[in-house]
């Protein structure tokens, strides 16, 4: 039988889709004794650096990670977003190793188009509307690090102009349906693309997506499934993790939470052997030993 | 394990414990030796023991903010910096770089990186007042790349120490008109046992396992004040925090796949009080709160440290202590735009829960020898 370690590697913060801050989101998993976790924000890592801080603080460690947008059957009527979680060593937080990976500038680019984005459907909204949702004219001055990503423009959006909630959900799909160019990659690709900056791939929530044939294969291509997810069933879990095991492949235990409700950590671990692979080292000692004593 | 004693000479002096003195050679008008006191020498202190100072690497960081930062790296024997303990400086070879060519690429070569070197202008306060200063210089280039820094020689910290300033100038011995001086802050480091025979004893936790540490080292010591602290994360793991059902309410959110209905959650406070018995728990004190205080150096940023001052008199020989943790739930509706139920009043406490936090199950406390100056 092999040793688990508690873990929850995706994970969202404000800076994509989520609620919490990075301060927020590892202090909740401290208090629910998770040892290793990972903010995984759609396509960008902007809250990495303060939430390695404050893992830090809190005896814990952090993986730097991003989920990938990637597409099946773009452009079609079946189009379907499949997303692929990227690892990072959690030593490249030593210096700025993170920061010349290929996916951190590709996350960047991704702030500042969703930045253009937002100005360019706020530009197009009536004069009352743009100034009740921006009545300093601030969000053109904001650095697309801290303009406000999607939940946040949401919150903002229904706090200001309530009928102006369901034109943004309905509008923002555009900015990943629309771009192939960033967003467009299959599968496939993306997973070349994280092995090709050094990470490790990882499909994330694949019970999750309606083409099934077209997951099975990108799962034997991936290095690693996630098995637990707010996402699956215990019955998906099991499917997968059998899956996992007859093929070899790495998997992880997580919850892809968004802070829509109080936290839960996952109902497993990590093999503590995966784990290793993802932190490219050995596990503290100290750490093993609480996985031992469960 | 080192026993020591300390003598004073002169009644004016301050009182110093021994492991500064011995471990920093200071001479003046407090002495330290292992020979019996002369006879007219009024004995001011006793052994400290374990004497282990340790040592610390601190390191310099950018912030997001622009400004640089120190913080502690590594450290033994655990993670405060104290007076005696040697102090080395790490200088990150890429804050070294980027400080001095900001606009020039990471160096490919380590020998490039070699050619770094950095000072470090160590300042010691008590309080307010600048005691002396101290200079550690880098040495080597240790590691590689962006894994590079530059580690310096070791300092030590002296007595009376509180807080502890860092001035970092950088030079380019392949560049030599590079020159540039970074300073630290606005956050000083805090030094502890600079005001001993005052100490702080510590309760938090590590993981689920409760600790107490006398952050000073040694023994609380008699005729002193002593500093109490309790951690967030401790009274998080005595209540059994992510078991507390914290939901006041529902609401609808609205999330890029439209409005949902999902639960509010109220805010958790926490009343800590202790109760202490200075004469071997033939009496105990009535329970007296600790207070909030979300800027303690015992903790660090972002963390709460309640904290209350206990006086030990000058006939105490042993301390004993417990704790009462109460966590309440405020029904705080503010914040959210589309309440559906309320299930409390606007700004109603509710109490969570009621625990004592004691060693070994109720009427058990937690033990502490004094020594006796």
């Amino acid at each position: 039988m092999s040793l688990h370690v508690p873990t929850d590697l995706h994970a969202h913060t404000r800076f994509s889709d989520g609620r919490a801050t990075p301060e927020e989101l590892v202090d909740a998993r401290r208090a629910a004794r998770i040892a290793v976790i990972a903010i995984a924000d759609h396509d960008v890592m902007t809250a990495v650096r303060a939430g390695a801080l404050a893992a830090q603080r809190a005896a814990m460690i952090l993986v730097p990670a991003t989920e990938v947008t990637a597409f099946v059957h773009f452009g079609t009527p079946r189009a379907e977003q499949v997303h692929v979680l990227a690892y990072y060593p959690p030593d490249l937080l030593r210096g700025r190793g993170l920061e010349q990976r290929a996916l951190f500038a590709r996350g960047l680019d991704v702030a500042r188009r969703w930045k253009e984005f937002v100005l360019a459907w706020l530009d197009a909204l009536a004069p009352d509307d743009r100034r009740a949702l921006d009545p300093e004219v601030r969000l053109a001055a904001e650095p697309p690090a801290s303009f406000p990503a999607l939940q946040t423009l949401i919150d903002l959006v229904v706090a200001r102009r309530p009928a102006l909630f369901e034109p943004l959900r309905r509008h923002h799909v555009r900015f990943w349906d629309e771009d192939r160019a960033r967003f467009g990659w299959s599968p496939f690709e993306a997973i070349d693309a994280i092995r090709a900056d050094g990470a490790i791939d990882v499909v994330a929530h694949p019970a999750r997506y309606r083409d099934q044939d077209e997951t099975a294969r990108v799962l034997g291509y991936a290095t690693g499934v996630e098995v637990h997810s707010l996402h699956h069933t215990a019955a998906d879990a099991a499917r997968l993790l059998a899956f996992a095991e007859a093929h070899d492949k790495l998997w992880t235990a997580s919850t892809d939470d968004h802070q829509l409700a109080a936290y839960a950590p996952p109902p497993s671990g990590t093999p503590a052997r995966a784990l290793e692979r993802i932190l490219r080292r050995p596990l503290p000692r100290e750490l093993l030993l609480r996985a031992l004593r469960g | 394990m080192l026993k020591v004693r300390v003598l004073r000479t002169a009644r004016a002096s301050g009182t110093v414990g021994a492991s500064l003195v011995f471990a920093s050679g200071v001479a003046g008008s407090i002495g330290c030796t292992t020979d019996p006191p002369a006879p007219q020498r009024e004995l001011l202190a006793r052994a400290v023991a374990p004497l282990n100072a340790g040592s610390s690497v601190l390191t310099f960081q950018p912030t997001a903010s622009g400004s640089y930062a120190v913080s502690l790296l590594s450290a033994t024997p655990d993670e405060f910096v104290r007076v005696g303990q040697s102090v080395a400086i790490d200088v990150p070879a890429w804050v070294a770089w980027d400080a001095l060519h900001p606009s020039d690429a990471f160096p490919s070569t380590d020998a490039r990186l070699a050619q770094l070197s950095a000072t470090a202008k160590l300042a010691f306060y008590d309080r307010a007042t600048l005691l002396s200063t101290a200079t550690a210089k880098t040495r080597k280039l240790v590691g590689t790349g962006y894994g590079a820094a530059l580690d310096s020689n070791e300092v030590l910290v002296p007595p009376k120490t509180d807080l502890l300033r860092v001035t970092l100038t950088i030079r380019d011995a392949g560049s030599p008109a590079s020159v540039v001086t970074l300073i630290a802050g606005p956050e000083d480091v805090t030094v502890f046992g600079g005001e001993l025979p005052d100490k702080s004893l510590l309760f938090d936790n590590t993981g689920s396992t409760l600790r107490a540490r006398v952050v000073e080292q040694g023994h609380v010591l008699s005729g002193s004040q002593l500093t109490i602290g309790y951690s967030d994360w401790r009274a998080d793991q005595v209540v059994d925090k992510t078991s507390l059902n914290t939901q006041i309410g529902t609401a609808t959110f609205n999330g890029r796949f439209g409005p949902y209905v999902a639960p509010i959650y109220g805010k958790l406070g926490y009343q800590i009080a202790y109760a202490a018995s200075l004469d071997g728990g033939a009496t105990f004190a009535p329970e007296a709160p600790l207070a909030a205080d979300t800027a303690s150096p015992l903790l660090g940023a972002g963390r709460t440290a309640y904290r209350a001052a206990l006086a030990i008199p000058a006939t105490t020989t042993q301390l004993l202590l417990y704790f009462h943790v109460r966590v309440t739930l405020v029904a705080d509706y503010s914040g959210v735009v589309n309440v559906n139920t309320k299930w409390y009043a606007d700004g109603q406490v509710l109490m969570l829960k009621d625990v004592y936090d004691n060693p070994s199950g109720a009427y058990t406390n937690y033990q502490f020898p004094v020594d006796v100056p």
